[in-house]
């Protein structure tokens, strides 16, 4: 959905930040016009701040949740793999969990940096008014998820067979 | 007609985003813990060690960074971006120990 059908299925209409007096109510703090474009020469990301203009701030704050959710989903990888790992030490021969707890950390490690990208293309959109870009890293987690849960599920077999 | 916005929000957004980013700062610093413990219980105290000071250094940068959190700051990339390296830190220490318990 992009911001403008968001916009329309909320019933709200953007805020319009026209002159001076709808800036200071908004609460951005900003003077000038020259401290507006001072502001964008240095603010960073330059990627993401340099471009399009300012949008409503509650779909950035939105967006910022997002990626602290995915933030929070690469680290539960991680703490499950690191769980593994305990697991493994308990016993011997148990290399097949510790392969699985490093595939796990490693894929956290790899969502953070996918959510933090994420991030980026999305507040770049919003402030460019441009749909919002479908998320990579879901049909790839997706994967990885099912896989990891047919080799926990391969792995609980072969304990029992053996 | 509502007007999009803070002051069409009266507030709800800005405390959500601080609740999510105290969720977010707490589960990284229970996962370096954890990264910390679990290294020591398998006798590497150099991970350990690593994964402590990593969750002390954050805790640190982190909450004196969301000080100057708001709606309009510009310290939100900051804190981001030092999360996201913390994540990928413990998920590096992780693997590290998976490795090292795969071959000792």
């Amino acid at each position: 959905m992009c911001e403008g059908e968001t916009r329309e299925a909320l019933g709200v209409e953007p805020a319009e930040y026209d002159d001076e007096d709808d800036r200071v109510e908004a609460g951005s703090g900003e003077g000038t016009g020259a401290a507006d474009e001072a502001e964008r020469e240095t603010r960073r990301p330059q990627s993401v701040y340099g471009v399009g203009t300012e949008p409503d701030v509650r779909f950035s704050l939105a967006n910022e949740r997002t990626a602290l959710a995915w933030l929070r989903t690469g680290l539960t990888l991680v703490a499950g793999g690191v769980a593994l790992t305990t697991l493994a030490s308990f016993g011997d021969g148990h290399a097949v969990l510790d392969v699985i707890a490093a595939l796990a950390c490693l894929a956290g490690g790899v969502l953070a940096l996918a959510a933090i990208s994420g991030w980026r293309r999305r507040e770049r959109a919003l402030r460019l008014g441009d749909p919002l870009p479908a998320p990579r890293i879901l049909p790839v987690l997706v994967g990885a998820v099912a896989v990891f849960a047919l080799l926990m599920a391969g792995y609980a077999v072969y304990q029992v067979l053996m | 007609m509502t007007t999009a916005g803070l002051d069409g929000d009266t507030g709800a957004q800005p405390q959500r985003t601080m609740l999510s980013w105290h969720r977010t700062v707490l589960s990284v610093t229970l996962g370096t813990l954890v990264v910390s413990i679990t290294a020591q219980r398998l006798e590497h105290p150099l991970i350990a060690a690593i994964a402590a000071l990593t969750a002390f250094a954050l805790l640190v940068l982190v909450l004196r960074s969301l000080r100057q959190w708001g709606p309009h700051a510009r310290a939100r990339w900051t804190v981001l971006q030092m999360t996201c390296i913390s994540v990928v830190v413990l998920g590096s220490l992780g693997l590290l120990l998976a490795l090292v318990n795969l071959f000792s």
